[in-house]
Order: C-alpha cells, then structure tokens, then sequence
C-alpha cells in the first residue's frame, strides 16, 4: 500500500531530513502514514483517535462525535477545576472541538495522545483566561501579591476532591512542598516563577519540584496501571 | 537572552503545566521544532498531566448540539450542505496550495540542475518506454527539444513519478513507484495555477502512464488520492509534488 511506501520512504532518509517535513506536510504525512481511510472500521467507536482525526479532516462529523464522546469530560473537567467557572469551561470546550473539527492538523500524533492534545488545549486556554482575570484584578487593586494567598488551603481541598481517586493517591503521596508547586502552577496558572515567589523559594528550586513531583506521578501511576493506558 | 540546550530542557516540566512565562515557552517551543529529545521528554511529562483531569467526568448537557449548530452554520444562514463541504475543505487545502505556490519558485530556481541530474534517469525512462512498448508519444516527448522532466516526490522525499512536459504544452505522468489504492479510491492529478488547484485528470487507483496538457500560468502539478471517480476540489493531502518550470 501507498502507505507501507511512504513508511519505507522515511525509514531511507537520513533523521534531519524527516525532521525538516514539520507542518502541514510532516503532519499531514504523519497522519496518512498512520492511517488508512480504507482501514477504517464501520463501527466509529472501534477506530482508534488518530483514525478519527483523519476521518474529521475528511469532514465526518460522526468521527467528530466520537472524539468528543471519548474526551470531552475531561476537557470539560480541567477548564472547570482552573477556572472553577462552569460557564467558562463549557465555552473552553466547545472550542476544542470546534477548533478539532476545522483544524485536525494541529494535531501531530508524534507529540502525544490526543487526549493530551485536547487537555493542552482546555487548559492552557483556561490559564489564559486566569491570568488575564489576575492582571485586571491587579490594575485595579494596584498592588501585587508578595506571598501565598490566604484562601490556598482552602482551594487546596476543592482541587483534591476535584481529582479522580487513583491520581489523589498519586498526588497525595508526593512530598508536601512538590505538591504545592504543581497545584498552584497546574491548577492554580501561576508560573513557576510565580509559584517561586508564592513560596518563598528560588525559581530552579521550583523548577526541579516540579519536575520531580511529575516523576514521582509518572512512576506512580505507572505502577497502578494507569500510565500506559489508552486514553 | 537565548537560552542553552541544558536550560530549555530544564523548562520541560513546568512547560507540561502550561506554567512557563511567555518568553521562555516562545524559545522552548522553537527549540522542539529541531530536538527530538525534548520532545519525547515533553511528550512525557504531558502524558503524565494528562491524568490532573478526572477521566470520568462527564460533559455539561447540550454542549454536543451547541458544537453541531456551530460547524453546520457557517453565517446567519445556513449554507447549502454540498456548498458548505466544498467550502470548508478548500479552506483547508488552501493552505497547502499556499505553501507549494511558494514552493514552486524555489523549485524552478533549481530545477536547471534538477534536469541535468535527471539525464540519467531520462536515459532510462525512454529505454523503458521503447522496451515496454509504451506510446510511442511518451518516446517522442522524450527526444523532443526543449522538453523538461520534473520528478513528484513526496514529503519525504520520495520519487513516485515523473513528468515529461513539452514545448508544446503536451505532458505525460510516467509513475515510477506508485503503490496501487483499495478498489474505492483513485490517483487524481492536480495543477496549482495561478493560485487555485485545477484537475488535470482522474488517474485510478493503479495508473499508467497518462497525458495531460501544461498551461501557462501553472506552477506545480500536484498528486492525491481521493475517492473513485475523482472530486471536483481536492480533499487529501498533497502525496507528492513537483515544481513546472516556464512554459514557453
């Protein structure tokens, strides 16, 4: 098949070369070899996400559907528990897949699962949102924030009833001081170096939490079988 | 200031949780254009942030039908739904015309040494068209003066075909290495000119050898796969592609 072809293609040319087709045609290559429409189940819901993507550059609104049936809660979700604004996340969502549906190219399945595509998207629209909220709080109050904010530990417990059991339990395991620096960045949309001055420490400190804590998750969750999954 | 290799990889992490200012996350993301290393970390720790949204939750009610009215309604009012498919799947393709049209003219520049490459090659295609005992006008175009040949490669850099275009604006499609399709699908070749991707001909989905005619104006020719019997607007992604030098 054209496809197999274009597989044997690649495998012949040197890596710099490949890495030279980024874009439209890296992509778009990247999907065609992937995937073959002819290959394609009747049964949508047996396709798997990388199929859907090239049935929705293809127009099929069905494939659509069936992306958005898969993904959409979580998308949902984690513009929700940013933003703590239903309305919002409801907005933030419909983007997704609206942006899904007229751009699947954006997606590259070499740089992850289309899960964490969409979930990108959810939230760093969200962060986007947060942050332009913080800066208008802050021209109006004229004073910036030098230390943790007093309501922290209150957000602390609606964003650990906010996540799924198996990743409290990966969350909670971790060190006190790593957990706090991925709460505030991830769900709190601060920068690191903004969750350095929150906490008091130098900014490569809290780099390396950050790094570490999601370590520590990876490894976690791994070992639960959660990690690994398809998703 | 630019940052080294050692320091955007130290960025990974806080990258994963969208967490970068916005002159760190511009450079990180230049630099992964060209290090597949930090991608596969960055794909890593994404994965791993990936799992912070509850994987059970469930979208708000109607959010399905607002997305639905959203992409069935282009404007006000309603487009024709054949319309709006044309529409929307040129918009898309467009972009990829866009690119070779630029393409296209640093293809000619270099097209000059292209073809005294090719001798070679030309050399052979016209030994196999004598021997094959393919149409003797393929063997003409060939020895013709003032014929070019151009190569379709793909994105890859593939060699798929070639084409053997004429001062007289007559051309001929010769694949080379062409993987036949399913029985549901066909080989269309496509010009860009002047901008706008224009049919030259439905090929099917194991072509031979075609003819097809080169107008002024046109800039690349252009090979898809589409669907049995061809579209009037191209739907696939350029397979492959190749640069049309002036014609005379």
């Amino acid at each position: 098949m054209w496809i197999a072809n274009l597989e044997i293609l690649e495998k012949s040319i040197a890596p710099d070369a490949i890495s030279v087709c980024t874009d439209a045609w890296g992509r778009t290559a990247t999907a065609l070899r992937t995937a073959d429409l002819d290959d394609m189940p009747d049964n949508l819901s047996e396709a798997s996400d990388t199929v859907l993507v090239l049935a929705i550059g293809r127009w099929n609104e069905e494939a659509l559907a069936e992306v958005f049936r898969r993904h959409s809660g979580p998308v949902y979700a984690v513009a929700n528990q940013v933003l703590r604004d239903e309305g919002a996340a409801r907005e933030i969502t419909h983007d997704a897949f609206v942006q899904l549906w007229y751009r699947p190219e954006a997606y590259d399945p070499e740089r992850g699962s289309l899960r964490a595509f969409l979930l990108n998207f959810s939230h760093s629209r969200a962060i986007d949102r947060l942050r332009a909220t913080r800066r208008r709080e802050r021209r109006e109050e004229t004073e910036v924030r030098t230390g943790a904010t007093p309501e922290y530990d209150l957000e602390h417990e609606v964003m650990r009833l906010a996540l799924a059991d198996s990743l409290r339990e990966a969350v909670d395991g971790l060190p006190s001081n790593e957990r706090r620096a991925i709460e505030l960045a991830y769900f709190g949309g601060y920068t690191y170096k903004e969750t350095a001055v929150l906490l008091g420490e130098p900014e490569g400190t809290v780099k390396s939490r950050i790094k570490s804590a999601l370590r520590r998750m990876q490894a976690s969750l791994a070992s639960g079988g959660i990690l690994g999954a398809d998703l | 200031m630019t940052l080294s290799h050692e320091e955007l990889r130290s960025l990974l992490a806080a990258s994963a949780l969208n967490a970068l200012p916005e002159d760190e996350a511009e450079q990180l993301e230049r630099h992964l254009k060209r290090c597949s290393h930090c991608r596969t970390e960055l794909v890593e720790y994404e994965t791993t942030t990936s799992m912070l949204a509850d994987p059970s939750a469930q979208p708000p009610a109607g959010l399905w039908d607002e997305i639905v009215a959203t992409i069935e309604h282009a404007g006000p009012e309603p487009m024709p739904q054949s319309l709006r498919r044309v529409v929307k799947r040129r918009s898309w393709w467009v972009q990829g015309w866009a690119m070779a049209a630029a393409g296209a003219a640093a293809a000619v520049v270099v097209l000059a040494v292209a073809v005294a490459n090719l001798q070679g090659d030309v050399n052979h295609l016209q030994n196999q068209a004598i021997e094959n005992l393919l149409p003797s006008a393929v063997a003409n175009a060939l020895s013709s003066p003032g014929h070019h040949v151009v190569q379709l490669r793909t994105p890859t850099g593939g060699d798929v075909a070639r084409a053997i275009l004429t001062s007289g604006g007559n051309a001929y499609l010769v694949p080379t290495s062409l993987q036949g399709l399913g029985a549901r699908r066909t080989y269309q070749l496509w010009a860009l000119s002047r901008g706008e991707p224009v049919s030259l001909g439905v090929l099917g989905a194991s072509p031979g050898i075609s003819l097809f005619r080169v107008e002024s104006g046109m800039t690349a020719l252009m090979l898809t796969a589409e669907p049995r019997g061809g579209v009037a607007q191209p739907t696939l992604p350029v397979l492959a592609r190749a640069g049309v030098p002036t014609i005379d």
